[in-house]
């Protein structure tokens, strides 16, 4: 069998809580001298192990501050884990929130190109894919406004249609699907289900279970920055519910 | 060398974000480009007219001379402190993708490099205007101008990390950059220098960089081979030692930003 896309190899990531963080240097020289050690560790992320195959889709769920985010912001290389080692086998795009890399007092066009830029495409590359990537966002009238004056919808949708046209091999997307109106929703559904029949694969994380069950063939659930389940979708969602519960019931 | 070819790849990226920063300079001003031809022009003719004026310099001849040292300094102070702050200003973008993190003040210094390209049209212009020779020697400028973009690269480098990590930094530069304005031959020359003090000024980089762009414009000579080696090899060392410095900070800059 081959490789697989994504290798997460006991990866760990710790955050510095600092009580009040020393940004002067000032600050940093008193701190020195008096040895104050203002701050204490969180791992957001430990030892967590994660192959990922070509043409896969994984949900990853978990209840607020289980480090879902913080995986997403490894593989998506913003985030250097801290212990372990993340492998890409593949390039990736990264929809962890929406028009990420728009300049605000550009137009949507200039933006267009800007973000491709950013995911490493050519101009001439971004010229093809630029009607479509109108299209998609439904911003005909818009294009040559400063993206400042947008609504967040579209902003969204922009944010959306660039990102899912640039088709990386791995697609990871941040609970972004409440984008736009009903019918943008199911638009969105069809292109991420149009990357996976492509053979693409997906990383998905999710507080909606109907999404992770349309989308995703198997699932992992972290709890505390740990990895306490790893199953099909469903079953998986069962045990996070099974959690939420548990959370809820007063011992 | 590995990072240097990732910055290759971005060249797209790198391309987009200095016309970006050009543009939105320039947005909404009725002269736009323009400006950064006039604005060392008026800067010229003010301190060109008080030194004629309280050192009874001759003014056409000290014109030459100020604006030759005046556009590699004003590109390099302008490069600096616009880099200075811009790994910070870029923060939210570099929280949410991935690009090299160098691009950023690298950008800084190549929209500075555009401007200060400009503005040479000028400085022709008014060479010409005041009746100095186009010599041969000329065709020396582009390496000029590689040694101040390089040496300039490698500052901003270090300054731009700094400040991520030091925000009060940002004074210190002012003052920092105003001192070093003042112990380098830009508003006059080393020979206007008493004799024992001139040796301070083998110490400093900018000196020779900064010479190595005015002697084929004032003097219509190749600067000498001294110099010239003294400007690269330090140009090229503060790229290295900057570029450096960055790269073994940047993985840091994600929780200060």
């Amino acid at each position: 069998m081959s490789e697989p896309l994504v290798q997460l190899v006991d990866v760990g990531m710790r955050f510095r809580l600092h009580y009040e963080k020393a940004f002067t240097l000032k600050e940093t020289m008193i701190n020195l001298v008096k040895r104050r050690n203002n701050y204490s560790d969180l791992w957001a992320l430990r030892g967590v192990s994660l192959d990922v195959r070509e043409g896969e889709a994984v949900g990853i769920v978990g209840r607020n501050g289980s480090g879902k985010s913080t995986l997403l912001k490894i593989l998506a290389r913003v985030f250097e884990p801290t212990e372990g080692k993340c492998i890409l086998r593949g390039s990736v795009s990264a929809l962890i929130e929406l028009g990420a890399g728009f300049n605000a007092e550009l137009t949507g066009r200039e933006n267009v190109f800007l973000n491709g830029a950013i995911m490493g495409l050519s101009r001439a590359e971004m010229e093809r894919r630029y009607d479509q990537i109108v299209d998609f966002a439904e911003l005909h009238d818009f294009m040559d406004t400063a993206v400042k004056n947008y609504s967040s919808g579209m902003y969204a949708r922009l944010g959306f249609a660039i990102a899912t046209d640039v088709d990386g091999d791995i697609l990871l997307i941040d609970e972004i699907l409440g984008v736009g109106d009903e019918g943008f929703q199911k638009k969105c559904f069809a292109r991420i289900q149009q990357h996976l029949d492509g053979g693409k694969t997906v990383l998905l994380v999710s507080h909606d279970p109907d999404a992770i069950e349309r989308i995703c063939h198997r699932a992992v659930l972290l709890h505390n920055g740990k990895v306490v389940f790893a199953g099909s979708a469903a079953e998986t969602l069962t045990r996070y519910r099974e959690i939420l519960a548990m959370e809820r019931s007063p011992s | 060398m590995n990072r240097l070819v990732e910055i290759f790849k971005y060249r797209e990226l790198l391309k987009n974000l200095v016309v970006t920063e050009l543009k939105l300079r320039y947005r909404r001003s009725v002269l736009g480009f323009f400006w950064t031809m006039l604005n060392p022009l008026l800067m010229m003719t003010v301190l060109a007219v008080v030194f004629s004026t309280i050192m009874k310099f001759n003014i056409k001849s000290y014109s030459v001379l100020l604006i030759s040292g005046l556009l590699p300094w004003i590109f390099f102070s302008q490069a600096v402190s616009l880099a200075l702050m811009s790994v910070v200003s870029k923060g939210s973008l570099l929280k949410k993708v991935y690009i090299p993190k160098s691009l950023i003040p690298l950008s800084a210094v190549l929209s500075s490099l555009v401007n200060f390209l400009l503005a040479l049209v000028p400085l022709f212009l008014l060479v010409v205007l005041l009746g100095k020779p186009l010599t041969p020697a000329l065709l020396f400028l582009p390496a000029s101008i590689l040694f101040v973009a390089l040496f300039t690269c490698g500052v901003a480098f270090i300054f731009s990390c700094l400040n991520v990590f030091f925000r009060d930094f940002t004074h210190m530069t002012e003052v920092i950059i105003q001192a070093w304005f003042y112990l380098s031959p830009v508003i006059y020359r080393t020979d206007m220098v008493p004799e024992t003090y001139r040796f301070a000024f083998n110490w400093n980089p900018m000196a020779h960089i900064i010479e190595c762009f005015r002697i084929p414009i004032f003097d219509g000579r190749l600067p000498d081979l001294t110099a010239v080696v003294i400007a690269g090899t330090s140009a090229l060392a503060m790229f290295m030692f900057g570029f450096s410095i960055f790269l073994r900070f940047e993985g840091r800059f994600i929780l200060r930003v």
